[in-house]
């Protein structure tokens, strides 16, 4: 009975053993593309993506958390909960940098991962994406006319953000430019105008028509897969510079999926039979993240990582598509406030009817059309100012504006497009031709000024003109304006001709405005000197700017010793090794030697004829210093061959 | 690639001797701020303070972050490794949190942070060792009290249940 029973559990633990290898392994075979979140190959990278994460919330650079973002998402998880700890998120991190993205392209990633987020590109850290990149639309094309993949991720960026590809004349425009700019002859597309055509922009040229509306079926994009297929390697991957790489193959791969196509499939496989999704995973690492190529993680392997993650979900750009806003009801229009001393608020609202009560009566109007008084509400709503009303001439009058009551004379009068009006605030009825209404704290002769500039970009120490003008009521003219006290980043006066030029040398953003006794203040001019500043300066604030050097930097060069070919009794040549001072403090240095190789550098190594634990150093600040390093083999020493070691050069404040 | 065809000719070298093989001769160069660390912390108290760590290479490379000096018990560093971009910056959050019963006094600590290059023959890295102090204060009077109250009174406690617990066994 025993020896049964024996017999049976190992028959029983034998086939356990055979059949546990194939049942654990029978996952990993299943798993195929598009592969799951939950599958390793994506959550190992995610797993990478999460641990390069800092406390500001950044996955290695901006633009990288960029693409972060959008493959966070195309995982299925929300970006906005990716933080260290109660640090602020990924999404925090884009919005508190997003003065960082410049040009097309950088709006267009911010647009795509702001879309992807969940959150609005119209209003994110401050700036609207979409109208900034709509803003580089030259009537022809998005951007430097020069280059095509600028369009080919603007059309992404403003798809994604929902604009309608049907009707949208910047879309309809950049695709036409687009497909103008596909090669003739290989019917790829480049960089650039008339560049050589690469698989990168190819795929990014087929992902922004397919966004656009274009059938996969139609000639362009599938003349463009075409061309991409002409650059598949034995290896499965993509053909870039002489060799396959990650980034290459994602966006491939992205462009055959966009294109409703497997690249898993026989019409993607090499001649060896290989697939871009095969040769896309030899790229990636133990801990789960992709490299550039072979042994080279490339300059960015977080946004080869993300890229890799979204092209393995199956995934394509843009992640996502944004339900357009309809139209709001109403007019809008710009509401400026001038107050007697200063600016009380400048900014655009939409105004359709409203409900105004009178203050002294408590009576509630209801105001069916958009009026000036209801830009006014509207103003006070946003702005969180109060304005005061009166009724008790027979219609609504403004009394006070953010605590600023009229006296004497002087009172809160409006105008709109700088044209008096002859009705109340109350019975000015708004429409889409105008575009300011202008309340303003003064008296009826108070004539308005404008004030106009000719450069808002000038780069730092070029000078620029700014030009004052007024309105005259009675001939319904603008004339120039001298002895106008223009405000920038210090007082300067106009001429004769209403002109001063002005010239700032630091980088700054300024309100240029103008006030002249018995005038009305004028509008301010936002001026952005060279790179401008993130903080708005007003009137005569001046920026400043510090380079903090960290407290304690050095480097060393090179990284690796090299003492030629040695036999035992042998003392090397000696090597030079350079240390430089990068940091603010004077440093002491020390070393440390390990090895692997029976104590042959601990024992024999030296640091400027002494042995390398007596060795003590000070670099001064700015300063460098090189050691000469030699290497003593003992008369015993009995390894041969390669023998591995490390040398660690220690820094720490020298004590004076 | 240069690395790789030297290592394999220095394989196949047929004299006996010691071949350490040349490679890329990359700087490496690392940065810290702050330049030394203050910590002032009670007994069984944690305070946390971050180490930025700057990668002035021009290519990614490896770092380590531990400390030296004893004690190493109190100390919690978040992330301990990682990989760092060039000119990339990155925090550690070290935290500091000695035991309850640590007596009040002054200890010193070097935080060491190393950057090396990938393991290869005799490998030249570099390294910053952060002077770190801790001030461990008094137990706060206050908080002293708290805890004797609050042990008197569990004791109390415990010795009620158990007369009552006596009594029961002894009359039903």
């Amino acid at each position: 009975m025993s020896r049964i029973f024996c017999s049976r559990l190992v028959t029983i633990l034998l086939i356990s053993a055979l059949l546990l290898p194939c049942l654990l392994a029978a996952p990993a075979m299943a798993a195929t593309y598009p592969y799951s979140a939950t599958e390793a190959v994506v959550s190992d990278a995610m797993d990478y993506l999460r641990w390069q994460q800092d406390n500001t919330g950044k996955i290695s650079n901006f633009a990288t958390s960029a693409w972060a973002v959008m493959a966070i998402a195309a995982a299925g998880e929300d970006p906005n909960d990716w933080k260290v700890g109660s640090h602020p998120s990924i999404v925090d991190y884009l919005a508190a940098n997003a003065a960082t993205a410049t040009a097309a392209n950088g709006y267009s990633r911010m647009i795509l991962a702001i879309a992807a987020a969940g959150e609005d590109p119209t209003d994110f850290g401050g700036r609207d994406f979409v109208a900034l990149l709509e803003a580089e639309y030259d009537g022809n094309q998005i951007g430097d006319a020069s280059l095509l993949n600028d369009d080919f991720w603007g059309v992404m960026a403003l798809v994604s953000a929902g604009r309608d590809p049907a009707t949208s004349t910047i879309i309809l425009d950049s695709v036409a430019f687009i497909l103008a700019n596909q090669d003739e002859v290989d019917h790829g597309w480049s960089w650039g105008v008339g560049q050589d055509s690469d698989v990168d922009d190819t795929a990014a040229a087929i992902m922004a028509l397919i966004a656009a509306g274009q059938s996969p079926s139609s000639a362009a994009v599938s003349n463009g897969l075409a061309y991409i297929k002409t650059t598949q390697m034995e290896n499965g991957g993509f053909l870039s510079w002489g060799a396959t790489n990650a980034d290459t193959n994602s966006w491939g791969i992205c462009a055959i999926a966009a294109a409703g196509q497997d690249p898993t499939s026989a019409g993607w496989e090499s001649g060896a039979g290989n697939d871009p999704v095969d040769n896309l995973f030899t790229f990636q690492q133990d801990g789960g993240q992709f490299y550039f190529q072979d042994d080279d993680p490339g300059a960015w392997p977080s946004q080869t990582t993300a890229k890799a993650i979204i092209a393995l979900l199956g995934d394509y750009f843009p992640i996502a598509v944004l339900e357009p806003e309809p139209p709001e009801p109403g007019v809008t229009v710009n509401v400026r406030i001038e107050g007697e001393n200063a600016n009380i608020w400048n900014d655009s609202v939409t105004v359709d009817e409203s409900w105004i009560t009178a203050d002294n009566s408590d009576v509630e109007y209801h105001l069916e059309d958009p009026t000036a008084i209801g830009a006014l509400d509207e103003a006070a709503e946003e702005g969180e100012f109060e304005y005061v009303t009166t009724d008790e001439y027979g219609s609504l009058f403004v009394t006070s504006i953010d605590g600023e009551e009229g006296e004497g004379m002087a009172g809160w009068l409006y105008r709109v497009d700088y044209i008096s009006a002859s009705v109340g605030a109350a019975d000015f009825i708004l429409d889409d031709s105008q575009q300011e209404v202008l309340f303003y704290y003064g008296e009826y002769t108070d004539i308005p000024l404008k004030i106009e500039v000719n450069n808002t970009t000038p780069d730092a120490g070029n000078s620029f003109t700014a030009t004052v003008s007024e309105y005259d009521d009675t001939m319904a003219q603008w004339y120039l304006v001298e002895d106008a006290t223009v405000y920038a980043d210090t007082d300067y006066t106009t001429d004769g001709n209403g002109e001063v030029g002005i010239t700032i040398y630091h980088d700054a953003t300024i309100d240029v405005y103008a006030e002249k006794d018995g005038y009305i203040r004028s509008n301010p001019v936002t001026v952005v000197v060279g790179e401008g500043s993130s903080q708005q300066s007003e009137g005569r604030s001046a920026t400043m700017t510090v380079d903090i050097l960290p407290a304690i930097s050095f480097s060393v060069s090179p990284n690796y010793l090299n003492f030629g070919v040695l036999g035992p009794r042998d003392i090397s040549h000696p090597v030079t090794i350079t240390l430089t001072n990068e940091g603010a403090w004077r440093l002491a240095i020390t070393t440390d030697v390990s090895d692997y190789a029976d104590n042959l550098y601990v024992d024999g190594l030296k640091l400027d004829h002494l042995k390398w634990n007596d060795f003590e150093g000070t670099i001064s600040r700015n300063d460098s210093e090189e050691y000469v390093v030699t290497l003593t083999v003992p008369e015993t020493y009995t390894l041969t061959g390669n023998q591995n070691g490390t040398i660690i050069f220690w820094a720490s404040e020298a004590p004076y | 690639m240069a690395s790789k065809l030297v290592k394999a000719s220095a394989v196949l070298l047929p004299i006996i001797g010691i071949v350490l093989a040349a490679s890329s001769a990359l700087a490496l160069s690392v940065g810290v701020a702050p330049g030394k660390m203050d910590f002032t912390v009670r007994p069984g108290g944690t305070e946390v303070q971050t180490l930025n760590i700057i990668n002035q290479s021009e290519q990614a490379s490896q770092f380590q972050v531990y400390v030296e000096g004893g004690h190493q018990g109190w100390f919690e560093i978040k992330p301990a490794e990682f990989t760092l971009n060039a000119g990339e910056v990155r925090g550690v959050e070290i935290a500091v949190a000695p035991p309850l019963v640590t007596a009040a006094g002054d200890h010193d600590f070097d935080m060491c942070v190393v950057c090396l290059p990938p393991e290869a023959e005799l490998r030249v890295g570099a390294g910053i060792k952060v002077p770190t102090h801790v001030e461990v204060t008094e137990f706060p009077v206050m908080a002293l009290g708290w805890w004797i109250a609050i042990a008197a009174a569990l004791l109390v406690l415990i010795i009620v249940i158990i007369v009552r617990l006596i009594a029961r066994a002894r009359y039903g």
